[in-house]
């Protein structure tokens, strides 16, 4: 337990001057202010005193600066290791400015030129002792921050690890520990419980709610509690206990938005509960993406009666469960990414992962879950990107491809880039074909753009489906004339069977499925 | 699109990736360069079309580079392409645009 610390001494200053005058004139000065002055004739003397105190003893050192052996300068620059928080002052003589200067870039927080007033030491020591406790305040805080996050982290890992190769996720924190988490919980019957949820806000009164949480959650199903009773108990806590209903307020309150997924053993069904979660989502083997139904709404402790909307759900024997917060959406939106692309970096985990996905710029916390179902594996095939466009975007297919290439460097970041540029142009000339003919450019009408990176074999496969009924273009006879007489037109089909490693179209072109080796990075 | 008349040789330089999108507004610009009234008040005897700056190129940017070559061809002006990027070399490789032009790869 921390005791609260309330200052009511003006403060320990430590003075140090090799002149024996100034040290009488300081210490009377800083004794009749009402601050306690120790008095050092060295830097290495004041080293010495600063050693023998406990650690954040003194509020403020002054110093002057031109001394024998070791200048004022060296003292700071040792402090600012020793105890970055205390704030100093520098005395300095007439025509010192430079080195003022280099003082104030090397930590020191104020200068007094020398002869000083009594009243202007006493209010440069009472500002410096004001910043140092105040930073101390911040450092303690920086520290009780931390030292949530670890323990939420701890808090993450050691619950989920149980279940190697099932459960995957990636958890980042805004800030030092966050309200978005995850409980895994293997129940009596053989089933798996999976509950992402999200608390509002991203900060500590968030991870607390999240901590307060997850316990409930994990005590109650330990007890062998339905979860829709568990869920139903915290919507009553979140209502009752933490909204202050006597007064008429504007302000939101805490809340919690969720997806619990019930897996049964042998799968083939599952049941979701989901209250203001963005949608779950079913990879099937085939690599199509399945929503399940069930996002949206409002989250938990809105309301004294709401509880998360229920729904079963088909899942395949093979494939991938997915969820994901909505600080991931948000996140790919600031890198103009697919959410798929960013949760499959996230969700392998190398070290550069989160440099790349530039995390630290995240304007929420992440949270992002693959369950694999069955046999699924990332080295299989995972979803990175997966889009509907409407037929009147083709104008805006370079923004369109800006995006699959940012999606692609960033989930294959060895791609090189040549063979990113046939990747993207055959994509652009299918999808451009889709859009155009396909949706015969009426906004109404979409075509779908799908990417799976199956790294086992390093494949990329895409899939491009539009409505339209294709077409019966002979592109391989085209092709040779083209290339002999020098034809304007027609070319985009010969470039895609050329580039791409394979190419397999059904309903006369108007769905395909391209693969594109990827070599091995040199 | 820049362009310089220097020694009977009409030099294009183009500044931007050729693809759909831009493709429209680059014809516009190169079009009246191929005019017969100037090209033979300039004494052009050969193109030289500087795509160093091309690092992507779809088929309508194909399709706009084949425009230029005809309007050489249709001219009897000789026509050297240069090219920088790996991936518009091998396009270009690939459609057999090296047996039109003459075909030059930057360092």
């Amino acid at each position: 337990m921390r005791v609260v610390e309330t200052h009511t001494s003006p403060g320990n200053i430590l003075g140090v001057d090799d002149d024996g005058v100034a040290r009488l004139v300081l210490d009377q000065y800083l004794s009749r202010s009402g601050f306690r002055p120790e008095l050092a004739t060295s830097v290495m003397h004041a080293q010495q005193i600063i050693e023998m105190r406990p650690p954040g003893y003194f509020d403020c050192v002054i110093t002057d600066y031109q001394m024998p052996e070791k200048s004022g300068l060296d003292l700071l620059i040792w402090l600012r290791s020793k105890d970055p928080c205390l704030a100093s002052i520098v005395i300095a003589g007439a025509g010192e400015k430079d080195l003022v200067a280099a003082a104030l870039r090397n930590g020191a927080n104020n200068y007094l030129d020398k002869p000083y007033r009594r009243e202007d030491l006493e209010q440069a020591v009472n500002k410096a002792v004001e910043t140092t406790r105040h930073r101390r305040e911040l450092a303690r805080n920086e520290a009780d921050a931390a030292a949530v996050g670890h323990l939420q982290r701890h808090l993450l890992g050691g619950r989920n690890l149980a279940i190697p190769g099932k459960v995957h996720f990636s958890h980042h924190p805004k800030r030092t520990a966050g309200g978005d988490f995850l409980n895994v919980h293997p129940c009596p019957d053989g089933a798996l419980l999976v509950l992402a949820a999200d608390v509002s806000g991203h900060d500590l009164k968030a991870a607390f709610v999240s901590a307060y949480f997850q316990g409930i959650v994990r005590g109650m199903l330990e007890k062998s509690t339905p979860i829709d009773e568990v869920l139903s108990f915290f919507n009553h806590c979140l209502w009752s206990d933490w909204g202050d209903r006597s007064a008429v307020t504007l302000e939101m309150p805490t809340s919690l938005s969720l997806c619990a997924a019930v897996l049964p053993p042998g799968r083939g069904q599952a049941t979701l509960f989901s209250a203001g979660f963005p949608d779950a989502q079913v990879v099937l083997p085939s690599g199509e993406i399945r929503p399940c139904g069930v996002g949206g709404g409002h989250p938990m402790g809105w309301f004294a009666e709401a509880l998360p909307e229920r729904k079963t759900v088909d899942v395949p024997e093979s494939g991938w469960l997915v969820l994901w917060t909505d600080g991931l959406e948000d996140h790919a939106r600031q890198l103009a990414v697919s959410p798929w692309g960013l949760a499959y970096t996230l969700l392998r985990r190398d070290e550069s992962t989160a440099r790349r996905a530039s995390i630290g710029d995240a304007i929420d916390d992440i949270l992002v879950v693959a369950v694999a179902l069955g046999s699924a594996s990332f080295d299989e095939g995972f979803p990175i990107l997966a889009d509907q466009y409407a037929g009147d975007r083709w104008r805006e297919i370079d923004a369109i491809q800006n995006e699959w290439r940012n999606t692609l460097t960033l989930a294959i970041p060895a791609l090189s880039e040549e063979r990113l540029c046939e990747i993207l142009i055959c994509l652009r000339e299918g999808m451009l074909n889709a859009l155009k003919h396909g949706c015969k450019g009426r906004p109404e009408c979409t075509a779908s753009l799908r990417f799976q990176y199956q790294s086992k074999a390093r494949n990329l496969r895409a899939w491009i489906d539009d409505p339209g009924p294709g077409h019966g273009f002979d592109w391989a006879s085209h092709a040779y004339v083209a290339q002999r007489d020098l034809l304007p037109s027609h070319r985009g089909l010969s470039m895609m069977h050329h580039f791409a490693s394979r190419i397999e179209n059904h309903r006369h072109g108007a769905s395909l499925t391209l693969d594109f080796h990827l070599p091995e990075p040199p | 699109m820049n362009h310089t008349i220097d020694d009977q040789v009409l030099a294009i330089g183009i500044p931007t990736d050729l693809l759909s999108t831009t493709v429209e507004s680059l014809r516009a610009e190169i079009l009246p360069l191929f005019d017969d009234t100037a090209l033979k008040y300039s004494q052009v005897g050969k193109v030289h079309l500087n795509l160093c700056a091309v690092n992507m190129i779809d088929s309508a940017g194909v399709n706009f580079l084949v425009g230029i070559i005809r309007a050489c061809q249709t001219r009897k002006l000789g026509i050297t392409v240069t090219v920088k990027s790996r991936f518009v070399h091998r396009t270009l490789l690939f459609l057999r645009i090296d047996r039109h032009v003459e075909l030059v790869v930057a360092s």
